[in-house]
């Protein structure tokens, strides 16, 4: 697939024509900052702004429009990376080509206009209705991820681990500041948003570049330089010792959370071969993690580990046995001393490059993992195509690995137990 | 080969049944780099009453024994899992049971013809010791007990047992702790050996394929294996009326607000081909136009400040009988579920104008198109149909020459004897 990059307006569009697919996916991306006093807005904003507009003014008015294109999806949603927030407009439509119809790609396009540029508000205040409805949702959400105990226990482990760090800031917001905001100061961030963000667009799918320059030459973006915006992290943590916090509810099975500092962020040189160890570390069926842990002490039925490169943590997460905690813990560190002492399997290391080399051939097979490629590569600034990726993968050793893992501390063990 | 065109939605399926009974299906994708491959057996967890293969008396099996089966399948012979090597092969494997079927599966880029060998060698050849069996249950009890904590998981298995008397739809497809103890080497093969003949299961391939090789190449691999006749398999289900067994139950857990589920039992019924399919989308339509986001009862809900987030609907059917649930939290559950069940009581008389059946036909038929784009929804829910006797790839044509009498016809589900409720509580929750 070929990435065709043009201006409309200052606003760099990225597209790859193809026919491959049913549908026609557009992102139309806003990079502006992120931190504890806009994480909140930008959650709530994201909300009120899936669910009305001046002219589409309630849920059923939107809902049976996007019925109406043909189940298209419309979202807007908002996630950080280190202290930049993405605000994303998300619309995906069938092809015309499928259904004969020759207005919907039009259509389809006012529609996300229309959600972009002309939301519920008045007199420099949003619709209250709306307001209150989606204030109260929000908090709602924020309450229930208690009752999610992974998603809660990840949480506890993040705040316990970076408090006062931007990583422990939620994107889904937080009740204090949720509190603090009116319909007259969410229009102001809406202001904020439109008119102080960099934005970018990624379109894929089976549409040509005049149909779709045409299309976007109406939307009246407000164009920013994206350097201002820091998206990764360059911070160095320094652990004098190992963090151990614990919870006690009413579960049947206890969830244990690692959290590591690692030496590299998702810009980083060393960024592949990160990806490399967790894969081997514990993302792989192979994994040491699950081999130790799972097929042979029968201790969980899963553990896992995950990189959040661009914060620099490494999670490491499983559902046990609260009495096999320090069993459990023992086996964790020490496959991880193994890889910082060099004792690293080739053929686990040329598994995990293989697993790495096909999820990247299937990024071709996803809108929207397509979508998130070019954005990367808008990010970085670098353009590298999916197979310079694959040879990057293809060319990690296992010193490489090896010094990855020796970049990965113990920070905070979080356990959420019933006794 | 049979080729079948689908030309409304542009997809051809090739399709062979072979000598040994196996059904084979061949989805062509061009452009798309990843191939995905399923194996599946029409047997899940409903399935616990049978004559076992070459034997003549009904017996009855543990709960849980089709997914611990599935799990134990991946056991080789030499010692070896057959997910490792798929990972070995840089290929991704998984697996999953369900009520009528466990499937096992793979996709990748690479190594397809490899992994496509893998997959039926190892499902078509078990292992199961004292020894690999015994160290499993461990691993699948810290599986139950992770379930447990999930309110989801709670509600849905709770509105089963108030439902349903003794079809298996009661029981939770991983069984329980307890059941799993009762598993052996002896009961798995005895499972095995019933449902995981040929003339029992299919095969699907979807992704930029040359079909004619991947045929062969599945046809040599099968006439290299010797399998004993097939026979007609006698499954025992206990058939019930529409009456649910308790109108109301309730548990606690540690939660910050309470969960609610209200569920219509659907009786059993003969459903000729398709059918099981059409009926499900006819109640998803109903449901979606009264309780969805653009209904005017949901709307009021949020307005009296009754419920939080959103009203969630699912429906399911097997060829035989199923269920409706509807599942919300609120902070008032004794208000907002009286509600609910009274305005579900009332779609015994449907009004659905033509307009709003236009508009779902169309919102249906890109939402199908949509899901095209991905190969694991279309293998995977091609063969989920495939076992309750239809044919997904032909819901849109039989949807775009339904009327609104078809619809109307699903009143007859929503009925006050079909109805039950279950809640999960906070754990210090004082109800009036």
């Amino acid at each position: 697939m070929e990435v065709n990059n043009f201006y409309i307006n200052d606003i760099p569009v990225y597209f790859s024509k193809t026919e491959k697919f049913k549908t026609i996916n557009l992102q139309i991306i806003f990079l502006n900052e992120f931190n504890e006093f806009l994480a909140t807005r930008l959650s709530l904003l994201s909300r009120l702004l899936n669910n009305s507009t001046k002219k589409y003014n309630t849920k059923k008015k939107i809902v049976n429009k996007l019925f109406d294109l043909y189940d298209a999806n419309v979202s807007v949603f908002s996630y950080p990376s280190y202290k930049t927030s993405l605000t994303v407009f998300s619309l995906e439509i069938v092809n015309e080509k499928n259904i004969n119809d020759k207005t919907l790609i039009n259509e389809a396009f006012l529609f996300l206009k229309e959600v972009i540029f002309n939301p519920n508000i008045s007199w420099g205040s949003f619709n209250e209705k709306e307001f209150f409805e989606e204030k109260r949702r929000l908090k709602e959400s924020i309450e229930k991820i208690y009752d999610n105990k992974n998603r809660y226990s990840i949480k506890k482990l993040i705040q316990n681990m970076c408090q006062g760090e931007i990583s422990s800031v939620s994107s889904l917001g937080n009740l204090e500041e949720l509190e603090k905001i009116t319909p007259k100061t969410i229009a102001e961030t809406y202001e904020f948003l439109i008119n102080t963000s960099n934005v970018s667009i990624y379109c894929v799918g089976d549409i040509t570049e005049e149909r779709l320059k045409e299309e976007l030459k109406n939307f009246d973006f407000k164009q920013n330089s994206k350097e201002n915006f820091q998206i990764v992290s360059n911070e160095i943590k320094k652990i004098n010792s190992v963090k151990e916090v614990k919870e006690t509810q009413n579960v049947n099975q206890s969830i244990l959370c690692m959290g590591y500092r690692t030496s590299f962020n998702s810009n980083d040189d060393d960024y592949f071969a990160g990806l490399v160890f967790s894969e081997m570390f514990g993302g792989l069926y192979t994994s040491d993690l699950f081999r130790v842990v799972r097929e042979e002490n029968s201790l969980a039925y899963s553990i896992v580990s995950q990189m959040i490169p661009d914060v620099k943590i490494m999670i490491v997460n499983a559902g046990i046995d609260g009495k096999n905690y320090d069993f459990v813990l023992k086996l964790v560190s020490d496959e991880l001393k193994k890889y910082k002492e060099g004792t690293i399997s080739n053929d686990l290391l040329e598994v995990a490059k293989a697993t790495l080399i096909n999820d990247l051939k299937e990024t071709e097979d996803d809108p929207k993992s397509y979508a998130s490629y070019m954005f990367k590569n808008y990010l970085t600034g670098l353009n590298l195509t999916i197979s310079d990726n694959i040879d990057k993968v293809d060319s990690i050793t296992i010193e490489d690995v090896k010094k990855i893992a020796q970049g990965i501390e113990l920070d905070t063990v979080f356990l959420l137990t019933n006794n | 080969m049979e080729k079948i065109n689908y030309d409304n939605i542009n997809e051809v399926i090739y399709k062979e049944k072979l000598a040994n009974g196996l059904t084979i299906k061949l989805i062509p994708k061009p452009g798309y780099n990843k191939v995905f491959a399923c194996f599946g057996t029409n047997y899940g967890s409903l399935t616990n009453k049978f004559v076992p293969y070459g034997e003549s008396d009904y017996q009855e099996v543990p709960l849980g024994i089709a997914h611990f089966l599935e799990h134990k399948l991946f056991a080789m012979e030499d010692g070896t899992d057959a997910a490792n090597l798929f990972t070995e092969m840089g290929l991704e494997s998984n697996a999953y049971t369900d009520y009528m079927e466990t499937v096992y599966l793979f996709s990748g880029t690479d190594n397809i013809e490899k992994g496509l060998g893998l997959l039926l060698d190892f499902v078509q050849k078990p292992c199961f010791t004292d020894e690999n069996v015994e160290s499993e249950r461990g691993i699948i009890e810290q599986e139950l007990l992770m379930y447990l904590d999930m309110p989801r998981d709670r509600l849905h298995n709770g509105l089963m047992e108030n439902m349903f008397e003794v079809y298996p739809l009661r029981y939770d497809v991983g069984g329980t702790v307890e059941e799993i103890k009762k598993i052996t080497k002896e009961t798995l093969y005895k499972c095995y050996n019933t449902f995981y003949h040929p003339s029992n299961m299919s095969l699907i391939v979807v992704g930029d394929i040359d079909c004619d090789q991947i045929m062969n190449l599945i046809k040599n691999n099968q006439e290299k294996k010797e399998f004993p006749k097939a026979l007609d398999i006698k499954r025992n289900f206990l058939v019930e009326d529409e009456k649910v067994v308790k109108k109301f139950s309730s548990i606690k857990m540690d939660v910050s607000i309470p969960k609610i589920a209200i569920g219509f039992k659907l009786p059993f019924e003969k459903f000729a081909h398709n059918e099981p399919m059409m009926v499900e989308l006819y109640l998803k339509i109903i449901l979606e136009s009264k309780l969805g986001p653009s209904s005017e009862f949901y709307q009021m809900l949020l307005d009296e400040e009754l419920i939080s987030g959103s009203l969630g609907y699912s429906v399911f059917l097997d060829d035989k009988c199923g269920y409706i649930k509807v599942s919300f939290d609120s902070k008032k559950p004794d208000e907002c579920s009286r509600k609910v069940k009274e305005f579900l009581l009332e779609l015994r008389k449907i009004k659905l104008s033509k307009i709003e059946f236009e508009r779902f036909k169309k919102a249906i038929l890109g939402s199908f198109l949509k899901g095209l784009n991905n190969l694991e929804f279309i293998a995977s829910s091609y063969i989920e149909y495939d076992f309750k006797n239809s044919d997904i790839f032909s819901s849109i044509s039989l949807l775009e020459s339904s009327t609104l009498k078809d619809i109307k016809k699903m009143g007859k589900y929503f009925k006050a004897d079909a109805l039950t409720e279950f809640v999960v509580y906070p754990k210090d929750w004082k109800s009036n």
